[in-house]
């Protein structure tokens, strides 16, 4: 998958506050689906319906332990995203190198 | 040339509701209005908006609110080709500060900036007064999709921390 799309991907996944949400919590550690569903005024097939879209996105895996299935979250998606803005710091931290060159320059010759 | 060596990585900003953003600044040796010239005047600005990997650069800006620009940048390395990087100037207030919209037509084929493409991301130029030489600051926001656009009050930067911890 080129990285765009998977970027997407991503913030797809994430323009839902229920997924937010299983998101935040699964930051703080694993979680059976059960858990996951706890806090919300949701059924068990909703929340595993907002999973399966976290899985497709790269979010979070889900492992089965005996009965359970335990849900993990997979943090590469989310830095790949924040890379990908933070590439756009390098972007211009070049062009104002490039600009300073060119005053620099332009300053010597005095032909601003 | 004095920048911390990857000043990006404490400017990321994507805690915002609205913004995902990115934040640069830095002292140039040139008075005001020169370094205001160098980015509204074409025949200037083609001379440094040379971005890696590109070999000649062209401009058209019509520099007023409401005006469009368009850069011409040709690729010399991985796929060569043409890229352009086009917007519109939301705001001109000389010598001062310049607001355009940042996007690109055939972006260069690298991981992620296709993402771009389809999304109007915004650029902030701020230029102040330091005598015989200038502060520039440059914001470049939006960098998101119009789901995460969406978002209100979600502490990406409180989540990130905790994937740190957790990482």
């Amino acid at each position: 998958m080129v990285k765009g799309a998977s970027l997407d991907a991503t913030f797809g996944a994430l323009s839902d506050p229920t997924r937010r949400a299983i998101v935040e919590k699964l930051t703080k550690g694993d979680a059976s689906v059960g858990e996951l569903a706890e806090p919300f005024d949701v059924s068990l097939p909703a929340i595993s319906k907002h999973l399966t879209v976290l899985e497709r996105a790269g979010l979070v895996e889900r492992t089965k332990e005996g009965r359970t299935r335990r849900c993990r979250l997979v943090d590469e998606p989310m830095r790949d995203a924040l890379e990908w803005i933070a590439s756009y710091g390098q972007f211009w931290e070049g062009q104002l190198d490039s600009l300073e060159r060119f005053l620099t320059e332009a300053k010597r010759g005095r032909n601003l | 040339m004095n920048a911390p060596e990857r000043p990006w990585e404490e400017s990321v900003d994507a805690g915002s509701a609205t913004a995902a953003a990115v934040h640069v600044t830095r002292e140039l040796p040139a008075r005001r209005d020169d370094v205001f010239r160098a980015w509204t005047q074409p025949d200037l600005f083609a001379r440094w908006f040379t971005p890696p990997g590109n070999s000649s650069v062209s401009a058209e800006l019509d520099v007023r609110p409401g005006g469009s620009y368009r850069i011409t940048l040709q690729r010399t390395e991985l796929v060569t080709g043409t890229s352009y990087i086009v917007g519109e100037y939301l705001e001109v207030a000389p010598p001062e500060r310049l607001v355009f919209t940042f996007g690109w037509e055939e972006p260069p084929p690298l991981a992620g900036i296709e993402a771009l493409e389809a999304l109007d991301s915004r650029v902030t130029v701020q230029f102040r007064d330091r005598g015989p030489s200038t502060e520039i600051s440059i914001t470049h926001e939006r960098l998101d999709t119009e789901e995460l656009r969406g978002f209100h009050r979600w502490g990406w930067e409180t989540t990130l921390e905790q994937l740190a911890e957790v990482a």
